[in-house]
Parts: C-alpha cells; structure tokens; sequence
C-alpha cells in the first residue's frame, strides 16, 4: 500500500521529470548533443527457461527490465518454460540461442550428441531434496527402505535412485505429481520436494519446520549443481562476445535482484500474473532468498564457475546408472566466461 | 467560584465525593462491560454458529449430491464391452441431467482398457452452453500423475482435490477408485471424477452475511484461501502465506488449528487485515473449512454506544455532585469563615466586633450563637478584670503610701546623735512586703539613759504594720526616765491586750544603755537573743532573761538583765528575718553563721557590720524571695 503522502510527492516528481524531459530533448535536437545511448546494433537473441515464470529466474526476468541486456548490447526475449517447452529441444531446433538446464540434463544431452556447452554454471548446490513427516518415524534416508516415496519424473529421479543405490534400500516409488498434495494427505511416506519450492509449499500449507525431517541429496555425496546457461557450440564460435554478455548481464541482473529482492518479486509476479499462474508473494520471496543462497553456496564470486569436481561427480553417477555411455571432456563441456 | 481559594473542607469534600463516585462509576462500568460483552459474544456466538451451520449443510447437501455421481458410473465400467465413445455418451448424458457438475472423466490403469492400451481416458466437460467430449492420455499427457488420479489411487479411497484452474474456472475434483475383483484379488481398473466448478460455493460463502461486514471464506485442506471477497487472495494466497507475510506465527498457529479441528472460534488482532473473529467449521465431505469472519468492533459496537452513553450520564453526574458538594461545602465554610475572623478580631481584642449572621438552626447556626455568648462573657469578664485591677492598684498605691509613712516612723538618719561622742547608733530595715510588722526605736529616756527596741509583730503587710505603728507608739508614750525594761514591757503588753481582738502579738527585745557608766538594763518579750561584741573578747549571744511574748496575755511579769559594757562594745540585735532567711533549699540562715559574719566583721563600723550581714544574707538566700523582714540595730559603747 502505497502512503498518501507519497502520491503528492509523486505529482512534485512527476513536474521535476516533465521539465527535464523538456530540456534534455531539446538539447538532445541541438546537433552537437546528439549522442547515441545504446550501441546502434543490438543483438536480437532469446533465451528459453525451464519453468513457468518464478522466483526461480528472477535474476533473467530482474535483467531484462532493468535494461542489463541492453547495456551489453543484447536485445533479449525470454521464452516461458514448462511441461510442453523441453529448454535442449528449444536450443537444438534455435528457437531459441540460450537455455537454461540442469547440469545432469545438459550432460546427457552432449553425451547423446547434441552440442552444447555450459557458459555459466548459476546454482552450485543442489537443492532437491526428501522430506518426511517427523511422526512417521523415519529419521535417516535408510529408513525408507520399503516406505512409500514420491519421486519426480525424469532427471529428478537421478539422484533419488542412486542414493537409494548407494544406500542398498527399495523403497516404493510413486511417481510425483507437481504438488506434494499427496503426501500432505498421508498418501505417501516421503516426498520429493525443492528446497526453494514444495518444501515452502508444504509449509505454506500448516506444517510447520520442526514436524518434519529433511534429507539433502547434496548433504549425501550427490551434490548435483543445478541451473546453468548452455548454449549450442556453434552459437559460441560465432558469437561468443554475446554469450558473453548474456552471462554478464545475469549475473549482474542475479546481484540486482538479490539486493532488491521486493522490487525483483514484483518484476517476477507481473510476469507470472501475465502468464496466468497463482502468484504467492511470499512463496516468491522464499524461493527467490534460497536460489541466491544456493548460486552463493560457494561463495559470491563463485557464481557462473562450473567446477571440474561437480562436474566428474555428477557425469560419473550418470555413467554408473547407465544413462550416459560417455563422458564429455570437461574442457570442452564448459567455457567460463569470467 | 473559586474554590481552592476555600482549601479544606470545600477540597475535601469536592474530591472526596468526585473521587468516590468516579470509582463507583467505574466499577459499575466495567461490571456492565464485562457482562454485556460476554453475553453479546454469546448471543452473537450462537447467532453465527446457526448460520455457520446452514452454510455448511448447504455446501455438504450439494457435494453429497455430485459424490453419488461417479459411484453410479462406478458401476458402469465395471463391465466391460463399452467402447470410449460409449463411455462418453454416457458421462456427457449424465452431465446434461446435473447442471451443478462442470465436467465427469473415466481414466483407465494401464492396459485395464484393452490390454495394448497404456492410456485410456474420456472427458466430458461443459464449454460455453454445450458440452464437449474429448478423450485423453498420452506420452505428454500422462494422468496416472495427476492428483485427482494418483491421489483416489494411492488413498484407495474416494477424494476431493485441491482447487486448481481449469480455462480460468476454479474446480475440484472428485476422484472415485474403481476395483475389480480378479481371481479372490481385488485391484484398481480406473478413477471416475467429477468436476464441480468453485463459482456456486462461493456464491454460498459469500452470500453468507455476520453483522455489518461479517464475511464468510473458504480454505482447502491445505489452507489454500478457495472463495474470499478479496478475489486477489483465491488460490494464490494459503491462510499460512498470509500469516507469514505478516510474521504472524499466532495466525500460524489458528490456521492450523482451525484445520487440526473440527469447529471452533478464536480472535485475532489481524486476520485479513482486521481485528477480527473467526468460526470455522469442517466441511465433511472434502475436509475444507468454512469461515466466518466479522470485525470485533462491529461485535462490540452496541456495547460501545451504551458505554458511552452510561459514560456520558456518568460524567454529568459526577460534575453536578461535585458542583453540589462545593455549594453545600461553601454554606458551610462561608459563615464558618467570617466566623473564623470575627475570632481573630475578638483576639485582637476587639470586643465590640460584630457576629456575623446565620440564618437557620443547625451547628453553624450554634456555633456563631456559641461565638456571641463568648464574646459577651468575654466582654463582661474584662470590664470586671478592668474593675479589679483598678482597686488593687489604688490599695497598692495606698500600700506604698503606707509603707512611706511606716518607714517614716522609723529614725534613718544616722548618726542620730552626732553630739553624743559616748554612743553609736545604726539600725537597717528591710521589709519582706510593702509595709512589714519589723520595727526598732530608740530615743534618750533622760540625759544619759538610751532606751532602744527591737520588735517583731506577728503576721505581715498592713495588719502587722499597724499593729507595730500602736505597739512603737505605745512604748514612745508608756516609757518614761525611771523605768526600767521589764516595767515598760509590762505596760505596753497591759495596753496591748487591752482590745487585741485580732489576737496579734509582738517579740520585744527592750534594753536601756547608760551612756555614762556603760550599764545595759534589759528586758526580753520572747525575742531572738541579741549579740555582744566585746572589744577584747569576740562576740556571743547574750543570757536572756525569761519574758513572755507581749499583746498575748494580761499582767504578765518580766525580769530584767544586766551587764556592763566597756567602752567599744557592741549591742547587736535582729529580727528572726534574719536567722529563718531561707535558701532556695528551704535551709535557715541559723544564728551560728549570724555569729560568724559579725565576728569576721571584726572592727568595722556598725554601718559596715550591717552591710556585711545584709551583703552574707543576699549571698546565702540566692535569689530565694524573702519571706519576712529584715531589722537590724547595732549600738557601740565609746564611753566618755
């Protein structure tokens, strides 16, 4: 709610603004003035997000309204993700230059063939997640052995079936619907949740921290970094002062957005509002506090870096359960743009 | 009116009163408060309750109503043999005959259709006025994940959904599990639901009214906010995100509770941006709550206006006792007052001042008339004292006259016989009061014989005093130059009681000295003893010969004394003034030390023996009054 003092202030700032648009449009028709603002040429390029909109992408939403793409000469439009809209297929077909992509999707992706490279490594500690109600008893992941686990589908499931590998247990995996409703209603034993999203859905919905136990894959030697930038390699032989910029620009805009985070949410729930999803402001706040709590996870400076140890540890696991047949060379996975 | 100006009785009683009544009003306001609030939180508590109540009958006869649905169909595709459009046909009937329903979908398990079908699913839903059919189930659309599925299929038992948009309506859905049983086993063939479109609850809720502004608001089990007047809130706000966006962990708290229980009422300073009550109530059906909310201050608003009103009354009445009390305390502090300084006057001494007037009968009334006695008593008392002091003045001028002529009798011109080189006279005499009954005289009886007295009449002031004026008169007349002491004592004592009604007396001590040949004739009527001082020899008492005190009894006889004195003795005689001189410890002066200062006085004049006896008196009586008079007559034989 806005004060009504401030409405009086405005119409003060408001007359400020209109006499110096006068004045420096004036000047600006007086010839020796004329200068141009932005690069003449801007880049035309977009970029394809996993998800609907959410707190999840503030800092690529926070960027392009606050004109960073523009500063470093890329005209930008971000595609909304979601079920129907597979970032790597959007990259492969180029509707669109950039994606954003787990680590373990783009891995699978260049060990099929498909050439794209990580630019920039954003989210450095995974944030997926098991969480069990406390009154069920089960204190430690091997206690789910032959419980009722929800799982995400697809590359969600990596880590939840290696651990319940490496842990030598079976539990019975149900396949996870995007809500853990299921598992509010008693359904299932555990739940697969992100730190940043269902795990606040769930206590968004009356139960609180304390009643329940949380299993970290990070915390369980699967610290699988999550969203990075991929674009295809030969977008970066041609354009590699673009790529980037387009890192520069996130980052920048990640910063921006982690020290405003209220005016980043707003940025975040106009565009979720335009698209139609439910928009809960303080679902965005949390979300958007614990992505920059997981891309700062190892340090601010570390945002962007793709670490050879993250990336052997999570290329190894895929190889292990069968779902690459080859490793890609690091060196040629990951250009750091930094 | 000023009414501190009366600090007092006006004060205390203002405050007193002001006071007393200010905390009886309180008490019975907060009494009246307390009790009308609990009974209008009753009242209005059961008011609610009932509408609660119909609310909730109301949404539950409706969700009964579409839950009988599927389990009809249930039956339907137990059966095998109907092809997807048939199914359809039928979902799409059963949807023309129940207008509350927005959409019925039958899905199958995998392969439970037909045996090579992974997905098989219909869906008949309205659109626009019509009704639409479609089939689904894909790759890209797998429902076996889908919470209206999986939930009815995990739960193995009939289930509401969460709210969710479908084409910007709000739905629910009811998931019913269908089960066959297959060789003595029983497993899941397939979930019917039904989709009843959210609009006609909220068009329940809302119509539902609690006072002025009393809402009611629907919340999933989740807490999810399903119908609220704040369209803002539907599905994008939990009753948790609100509580969290306010850092509220009590409306934490009542949101759980209110889904932990089955109904109940709380109060909260915030809830949806009101200080506010809330009831809520299960749904039984889905386990949905249903809310009402109304703003306290509408609860209270009829209590409010019948506390100020009772405020307002109070206040005026307090004022008017208080200007009462001041007008009741100022008839009696005014006259009380006035009185106060008619007193300071009458104690100035103005007796003449006037009682101011007060009208009426009660204490006031008699005490003013208290007052007027007073003064007059007063008035009269001091014209007595007036009177009295003027008499005693006149007797103690006439006192002191007396007391002048008393010591006028008495010879004070010493020497009295400056001629007479053969005899030496002083005598001295203090009184105790004005006029004392002390006397001495002397006076030549011939030639050369010197008769002189000491006496001391009994009692004090003017009847002792004139009774020595007869006695010194009476031995001036009866003594002649052939008597001798004895002779003249008996003459004066015969005169004396002759008439002594008043059974006066006097102590004589009467000698008669020849200054010639030194002889001392004496006589003695019951008198101290009179020193000698010998030249050579120191001083003493002398022997006395016996003689009763005269003016007491009739033809008494004395005897005289005689002793011859060499030329430089001394004759010192005194009253008992000066051996009884008392101290302030009730001790006499005794004649021991009388004896002593004459003897250290040595050869001192006799108007020097006299000064150091007196001088010793003061010394010794110190400050004690004198009680009765003090004579002294010292006679030195020089011979010729």
């Amino acid at each position: 709610m806005q004060p009504i003092h401030s409405v009086r202030c405005n119409k003060i700032w408001l007359g400020c603004y209109t006499f110096l648009l006068i004045i420096s449009s004036a000047l600006l028709f007086y010839p020796p003035f004329a200068v141009a603002k932005e690069p003449i040429t801007l880049h035309k390029t977009r970029l394809i997000l996993q998800w609907l909109p959410q707190g999840q992408f503030a800092g690529y939403y926070v960027a392009l309204e606050k004109g960073f793409y523009r500063k470093h000469g890329i005209d930008l439009e971000i595609l909304d993700g979601g079920p129907d809209a597979p970032p790597s297929e959007y990259l492969r077909s180029g509707k669109a230059d950039f994606a954003t992509m787990w680590l373990s999707t783009a891995i699978q992706k260049r060990s099929e063939g498909m050439q794209l490279i990580n630019i920039a490594q954003m989210i450095q500690r995974s944030s997926l997640m098991l969480v069990v109600k406390k009154a069920s008893g089960i204190k430690t992941p091997s206690d789910l052995h032959l419980k009722k686990v929800s799982i995400f589908d697809g590359d969600f499931s990596i880590q939840p079936k290696a651990l319940f590998k490496k842990l030598n247990i079976n539990p019975r995996i149900i396949t996870q619907s995007p809500t853990p409703n299921l598992f509010l209603r008693g359904g299932v034993d555990a739940v697969s949740a992100m730190w940043y999203n269902e795990y606040n859905t769930i206590f968004n919905a009356g139960i609180n921290e304390e009643e329940l136990n949380t299993f970290f894959y990070s915390d369980h030697a699967l610290n699988f970094p999550e969203d990075g930038i991929y674009i295809m390699k030969d977008f970066y032989r041609d354009y590699a002062h673009v790529a980037c910029a387009f890192v520069r620009a996130s980052i920048e805009g990640w910063e921006y957005a982690l020290s405003r985070p209220e005016e980043s949410i707003d940025i975040v729930i106009k565009r979720m509002k335009r698209v139609g999803v439910p928009a809960n402001r303080v679902h965005q706040r949390w979300m958007l506090m614990r992505i920059g709590d997981l891309m700062r996870s190892k340090g601010k400076d570390a945002v962007g870096v793709l670490y050879q140890g993250d990336y052997n540890l999570v290329a190894k696991e895929l190889y292990n359960i069968g779902l690459i047949k080859n490793i890609p060379a690091f060196e040629d996975f990951h250009i750091s743009c930094k | 009116m000023n009414i501190f100006h009366s600090k007092g009785i006006a004060l205390r009683l203002f405050l007193s009163f002001s006071l007393s009544s200010v905390l009886i009003f309180v008490t019975i306001m907060l009494s009246n408060y307390f009790y009308s609030k609990d009974k209008t939180e009753r009242q209005i508590g059961n008011h609610v309750r009932s509408i609660i109540t119909s609310s909730v009958n109301k949404v539950e006869s409706v969700l009964n109503g579409v839950e009988k649905i599927p389990e009809n169909l249930a039956n339907v595709i137990e059966n095998k043999g109907f092809t997807l459009q048939e199914l359809g046909d039928l979902l799409c009937s059963t949807l023309r005959l129940n207008d509350e329903i927005y959409g019925l979908s039958i899905a199958f398990e995998p392969y439970q259709f037909k045996k090579d079908l992974l997905y098989a699913g219909i869906y008949c839903y309205r659109e626009g006025r019509g009704f639409r059919l479609k089939s689904f189930g894909s790759d890209n659309d797998r429902y076996f994940y889908q919470d209206w599925y999986q939930m009815a299929r995990e739960m193995q038992s009939p289930q509401w959904s969460e709210p969710y948009y479908e084409e910007k309506t709000l739905l629910s859905t009811y998931s019913v599990p269908v089960y066959k049983t297959r060789g003595g086993k029983r497993h899941l063939i397939g979930i019917v639901a039904v989709d009843i479109s959210l609009e006609w609850f909220s068009d329940i809720v809302l119509s539902t009214k609690v006072l002025k502004t009393g809402y009611g608001a629907l919340i999933s089990q989740n807490g999810t906010i399903v119908t609220h007047p704040d369209r803002g809130l539907i599905m994008n706000e939990t009753f948790f995100t609100i509580a969290e966006a306010n850092k509220d962990n009590a409306m934490r708290e009542i949101g759980r509770e209110v889904l932990r229980k089955e109904s109940g009422i709380v109060r909260h300073h915030n809830l949806f941006g009101m200080d506010a009550y809330l009831y809520y109530t299960r749904i039984p059906s889905n386990d949905w709550r249903l809310l009402m909310l109304f703003p306290a201050k509408e609860m209270f608003q009829d209590i409010r206006d019948l506390n100020v009103n009772v405020a307002v009354l109070g206040i005026v009445g307090i004022i008017l006792l208080a200007i009462t009390s001041v007008v009741i305390a100022k008839g009696i502090t005014k006259p009380l007052r006035r009185l106060s300084t008619t007193a300071e006057e009458i104690g100035r001494g103005n007796l003449d001042a006037a009682i101011p007037e007060v009208t009426g009968r009660d204490e006031v009334a008699m005490l003013a008339s208290s007052f007027g006695t007073m003064r007059d008593s007063l008035r009269q008392y001091i014209s007595k004292l007036t009177e009295t002091t003027a008499a005693k003045q006149r007797i103690e001028s006439e006192l002191s006259i007396a007391h002048d002529i008393q010591m006028n009798m008495l010879k004070k011109i010493f020497p009295p016989f400056p001629d007479r080189k053969e005899i030496d006279v002083f005598a001295l005499l203090e009184p105790a009061k004005e006029v004392g009954g002390d006397f001495y005289d002397f006076f030549f009886l011939d030639e050369d014989r010197l008769l002189f007295i000491v006496a001391d009449v009994s009692g004090k002031g003017v009847p002792a005093s004139l009774f020595m004026s007869v006695t010194m008169t009476l031995f001036k007349a009866k003594s002649s130059a052939d008597m001798s002491p004895d002779v003249i004592l008996s003459m004066v004592n015969n005169e004396l009681c002759d008439g002594n009604d008043s059974s006066m007396f006097v102590t004589v001590f009467c000698g008669i000295l020849n200054c010639c040949t030194g002889e001392l004739i004496y006589a003695n009527g019951g008198h101290m003893p009179p020193v000698i001082v010998r030249r050579d020899q120191g001083a003493q008492f002398i022997d006395m010969p016996d003689g009763l005190i005269i003016g007491v009894m009739k033809d008494v006889g004395y005897s005289c004394e005689r002793i011859a004195l060499l030329p430089g003795d001394r004759i010192l005689c005194y009253t008992d003034g000066v051996t009884e001189a008392m101290n302030g410890n009730r001790e006499f002066y005794g004649s021991e030390r009388l004896l002593e200062v004459i003897k250290k006085a040595g050869q001192e004049d006799l108007q020097g023996i006299a000064a150091l006896i007196m001088e010793d008196l003061v010394f010794f009586a110190d400050n004690a009054p004198q009680s009765d008079d003090i004579t002294l007559l010292c006679i030195e034989y020089r011979g010729r």
